[in-house]
């Protein structure tokens, strides 16, 4: 399913808001907007079961018509009560500062990801979380539903700066040891750590059985490496510098980035963790959708 | 003695070049422009893999550069590899030395180009030893004939005797020399040595390069001449003496100034007469530029006198003065012999003729009429020319004396008219071969035109017809009839046509003479000629054309140019010549040449004016005879001699040019393997800096 956009949401014109909530609300309801008969549509409230009622239930749970049926008093349960805690991990390494899109660095990207899967999810019900870390230390906020919940979120995220090199292996091996419900695990890193540990992280999340959703945030100019001249590349996060003759390095550069990717890839189809590589230049539905599906799957 | 030695060391400082390729790495790895990236993480791995093989191609690309500069330097440098024998085979060196006029050129607070080349000569001739030979070929050896010699002592003493002359540049036949006697030197090692300010006209490029060919195999050939710079000289290019049209007394005397260097000459110019000075003017004259002067003297005819125009000096004075002589006023004596005038001027074939040929005092010749029946009594030999206005039959002894004139040498000029007869030129000598025919023209009752055409300009009796501005329009003239030749000899010079197509102007040479027969009237009777504008310069040329000329032709002499007159006639000839110029006298006796006789006069090593006594049985006669430097020689231009087959030397450097030609001998030249070299690292950089800028060195 690709939704038709009623308004073309870049990133570029996103970076100019100023409030992130607003900014969620735009990605989500223009995304959203684009949907026709949404098969997403209502999964988030479905009857489960009845129990007998028990004093101090809330009574707006209470089963009126099956009371005028039978004289007994149910309780209705939902499945709402089991709505998926959605763990966004959100990388703030300093190599995420990069960005050769005017106004959008791969963090502020995957921020405004971040907050519209927070929202999206909020809509859906399910309770949104949030870790962002890095060497500089780690900040977030657990899944929990609620409006209330959802504002402190996006507080959090504005309060973010990217910085410290990533520790993405460790925090997916300490989100899978810590989290004790399954649930959705949305990533948003560029990735960028030691491969093998990476991988080893997302296998471990697999094994403690939450969903993965693993989305690969790169900027343009990674993907293409577009320079030409004799230029002095300097480490975002460490700060080494390293002199190349890009034109004549390119090759070479996108062979061992392709490898990784597909390295990456390949690892998450084997795990059965959903990969998508988010471009910085390109409109979030995209992964949005992705997200959704995910959702939808992880239910059935 | 072994080791290498440069021939052109100056080059070696291009070695200093070797710095650029590092200093252009330096200064690149410096321009390199930092761009904050997100991780070095997939360029590290890219710079594993390729990093050690593309540095060391950078290392090899800049090792590349450095040794393509070095070879070049060391290449230009010409190296010179010589075993460490010492003894090297004898050797034969030529020295060509340009002693010209333009060698004296000196430039200010320097020395001259002619001393340059003497210090280059010694330090050539330093290095030889007895084993070896040498010899100085100048372009003015004067009696002294150059010889290839061992005795390298006395060839330094002849370099060390050598003064600037004022004689031209025969460059080529000094080459000859050196070449004939390099051709026969018994000397293992040859060398040729032209040292020469390559003043252009002097160097005829071609010809000389051919005559380069002839070098006996294996000579080595040097040039060593000046570099260019720019000097100042203004030339007396040429001094005309014309009659004062005025008065025709004096003189107009047009001095012709030139500027042959590259920069602009301010002068001034200074007219003697007799050693007094009579005029003066200041002349600026830009670098190429010439300029005319022209000076009235109008008490100058009286007798023969001597100019001398002077310029101020420049950086070569040799060609500043110019001497010329105002000659005394003395007409060309013609004879025009004519029948009896009749009553009527009109009909008269001598009355225009003698006043066209004496229109009044200035008139260069002077006519005097005669019958034909007194010609006979006349003395021919005096005569500038000889004249036969009606040709009529001549009495048998005037015959006689016009052939014996002829033959001589003398010249006569013949119009045909109503009068003459067939037979008219058989009379005087049936070996002329003319035999004249029928009237052409007017008949009765009709009228016909001709006109002259097909004029032989070229011819000296028509060509200074041409050369006058506005030019002798002689095709104006009508013709109304004239006489046909029924024969011509075939040597006959038709030098113009009837428009009709017949003979109208003929020359014929009978012995040493020649004869000119124009074949209409000398008098309005049958054309308008004579009262044409043209008639009288018409007259003078051919009479002037028919003049006999003497064994001095030349109106001037040149300094060192060796001088011989010849007299045909050795009967005409002088018994002997003394020859008198400045301090300078010489006695010179006659020698048999063919049936005449001459005299070698030598050479004159100064300008001036040179006074010949012709001595003869009973009577002598006085000639002046200017003698100047040859005006081409004060013309600074420098041939660039493109295709010299040598090697070139400045001859600015004596020792540096010593060197570089000691440096080749019995040695191998590195300097073309060098530069092969350099030329393949410079081609395999470029391939690697190319392989490396695309990329084709990562995989």
């Amino acid at each position: 399913m690709t939704p038709s956009h009623g308004r073309l949401l870049t990133p570029q014109a996103l970076a100019r808001l100023a409030n992130l909530q607003l900014v969620a609300r735009e990605i989500v309801e223009g995304f959203l907007s684009g949907l026709h008969r949404s098969p997403y549509h209502g999964f988030s409230i479905e009857f489960a079961e009845y129990r007998d009622y028990v004093k101090g239930d809330d009574l707006r749970y209470l089963d009126w018509k099956a009371y005028g049926k039978s004289d007994r008093l149910y309780i209705k349960k939902f499945h709402s009560e089991t709505n998926t805690a959605v763990r966004i991990l959100l990388d703030r390494s300093g190599s995420m500062a990069f960005s050769s899109v005017e106004g959008v660095t791969k963090f502020r990207y995957a921020l405004f990801l971040a907050a519209a899967l927070a929202f999206v999810a909020s809509r859906q019900q399910d309770a949104p979380g949030v870790l962002a870390f890095s060497s500089e230390g780690t900040r977030g906020l657990p899944p929990k539903g609620g409006q209330g919940h959802l504002l402190d979120l996006f507080r959090l995220l504005e309060e973010l700066e990217p910085a410290g090199e990533t520790t993405l292996a460790p925090t997916l091996h300490a989100v899978a040891e810590s989290a004790g419900r399954r649930s959705l695990v949305v990533v948003l890193s560029d990735l960028l750590d030691e491969p093998d540990e990476v991988l080893s992280g997302l296998r471990h999340l697999r094994f403690k059985g939450h969903e993965v959703l693993l989305f690969h945030v790169l900027d343009p100019a990674e993907i293409q490496f577009p320079y030409t001249e004799l230029l002095d590349f300097q480490d975002l996060e460490t700060g080494e510098r390293l002199q190349v003759h890009a034109f004549s390095w390119r090759r070479n550069y996108l062979k061992e980035l392709k490898e990784f990717a597909d390295r990456v890839r390949r690892v998450c189809s084997q795990a059965r963790v959903e990969y998508h590589l988010a471009r910085t230049d390109r409109p979030f539905d995209l992964y949005l959708a992705g997200y959704l599906h995910k959702r939808s799957t992880g239910r059935r | 003695m072994g080791g290498f030695s440069f021939l052109f060391p100056a080059f070696l400082a291009g070695l200093a070049a070797l710095a650029l390729p590092i200093l252009i790495h330096l200064i690149h790895r410096k321009k390199s422009k930092v761009l904050p990236f997100s991780s070095l993480r997939f360029l590290r791995l890219v710079e594993k893999r390729i990093a050690r093989r593309r540095r060391l191609e950078e290392y090899l690309v800049l090792l590349l550069r450095a040794l393509a500069l070095a070879f070049l330097a060391l290449g230009l440098a010409a190296p010179v590899f010589r075993n460490g024998t010492g003894s090297r085979m004898s050797l034969a060196r030529v020295l060509v030395l340009d002693d010209s006029m333009s060698m004296s050129l000196t430039p200010p607070g320097g020395s001259s180009l002619l001393e340059k080349a003497k210090e280059t000569a010694l330090a050539l001739l330093a290095p030889l030893t007895s084993r070896d030979s040498a010899a100085l070929v100048t372009l003015h050896p004067g009696k002294e004939e150059p010889v290839l010699t061992r005795n390298i002592s006395r060839v330094k003493e002849s370099v060390l005797r050598l003064r600037p002359t004022l004689g031209d540049t025969p460059l080529n036949e000094a080459i000859r020399k050196g070449i004939s006697l390099l051709a026969e030197a018994p000397a293992a090692e040859k060398d040729l040595v032209i040292l020469t300010d390559r003043q252009a006209g002097a160097v005829k490029e071609v010809r000389t390069s051919k005559l380069l060919e002839r070098l006996p195999k294996g000579t080595r050939l040097f040039l060593a001449s000046p570099r260019d710079r720019a000097a100042a000289n203004l030339t007396i290019r040429s001094v005309l003496v014309r009659p004062l049209p005025s008065s025709g007394r004096g003189h107009r005397v047009l001095v012709s100034l030139v500027n042959r260097s590259g920069l602009e000459v301010q002068a001034t110019l200074t007219l003697e007469v007799d050693g007094a000075a009579r005029a003066g003017k200041e002349v600026q004259v830009p670098p190429g530029g010439a300029l005319e002067l022209s000076f009235d003297l109008p008490d100058t005819g009286e007798k023969e006198r001597v100019g001398l125009a002077r310029l101020s000096g420049d950086e070569l004075p040799g060609d500043d003065r110019r001497w010329f002589l105002l000659p005394k006023r003395s007409p060309l004596p013609v004879l025009v012999i004519s029948g009896a005038p009749p009553a009527v001027p009109r009909l008269d074939p001598a009355f225009y003729l003698v006043r066209a040929l004496g229109p009044g005092e200035e008139s260069t010749l002077s006519p005097e009429r005669t019958t034909p029946a007194e010609a006979a009594s006349r003395d021919f030999s005096s005569l500038g020319a000889l004249v036969l206005a009606d040709s009529l039959p001549l009495p048998a002894e005037t015959a006689l004396a016009v052939r014996k004139y002829l033959e001589r040498g003398g010249g006569v000029l013949a119009f045909l008219g109503p009068g003459t007869e067939e037979d008219t030129f058989d009379r005087i000598s049936p070996d002329l071969g003319i035999r004249v025919g029928t009237v052409a023209g007017d008949q009765e009752g009709e009228t016909r035109t001709f006109h002259l055409t097909a004029l032989d300009l070229r011819h000296p009796a028509l060509a200074p017809l041409g050369a006058t501005s506005p030019p002798v329009r002689l095709g104006l003239a009508r013709i109304f009839r004239y006489r046909r030749f029924s024969r011509l000899p075939k040597p006959a010079r038709i030098l113009a046509r009837f428009s009709g197509g017949d003979p109208a102007l003929v020359e014929v040479r009978c012995g040493k003479g020649r004869l000119l027969v124009f074949a209409s009237t000398a008098n309005p009777e049958w054309n308008d000629l004579a009262w044409r504008v043209s008639y009288v310069p018409f007259l003078h040329s051919l009479v002037h054309a028919l003049a006999p000329k003497g064994p001095l032709g030349g109106e001037e002499w040149f300094p060192e140019r060796p001088m011989t007159l010849t007299w045909p006639d050795r009967r005409e000839a002088p018994l002997e010549i003394l020859l008198s110029a400045g301090a300078l006298r010489r006695r010179v006796e006659g020698r048999p040449s063919g049936g005449g006789m001459e005299f070698p006069l030598g050479v004159l090593h100064r300008p001036g004016i040179a006074e010949l006594e012709l001595r003869g049985r009973g009577r002598s006669s006085r000639i002046r005879i200017p003698v100047n430097v040859d005006p081409a020689e004060g013309d600074l231009e420098r041939d660039p001699w493109k295709d010299f087959p040598g090697l070139r030397i400045p001859l600015e450097e004596p020792a540096s040019a010593a060197e570089r030609v000691e440096a080749g001998l019995q040695g191998l030249s590195l300097a073309d393997p060098l530069l092969v070299l350099a030329i393949l690292f410079l081609l395999g950089e470029g391939l690697l800096s190319r392989r490396i800028a695309f990329g084709g060195g990562g995989e």
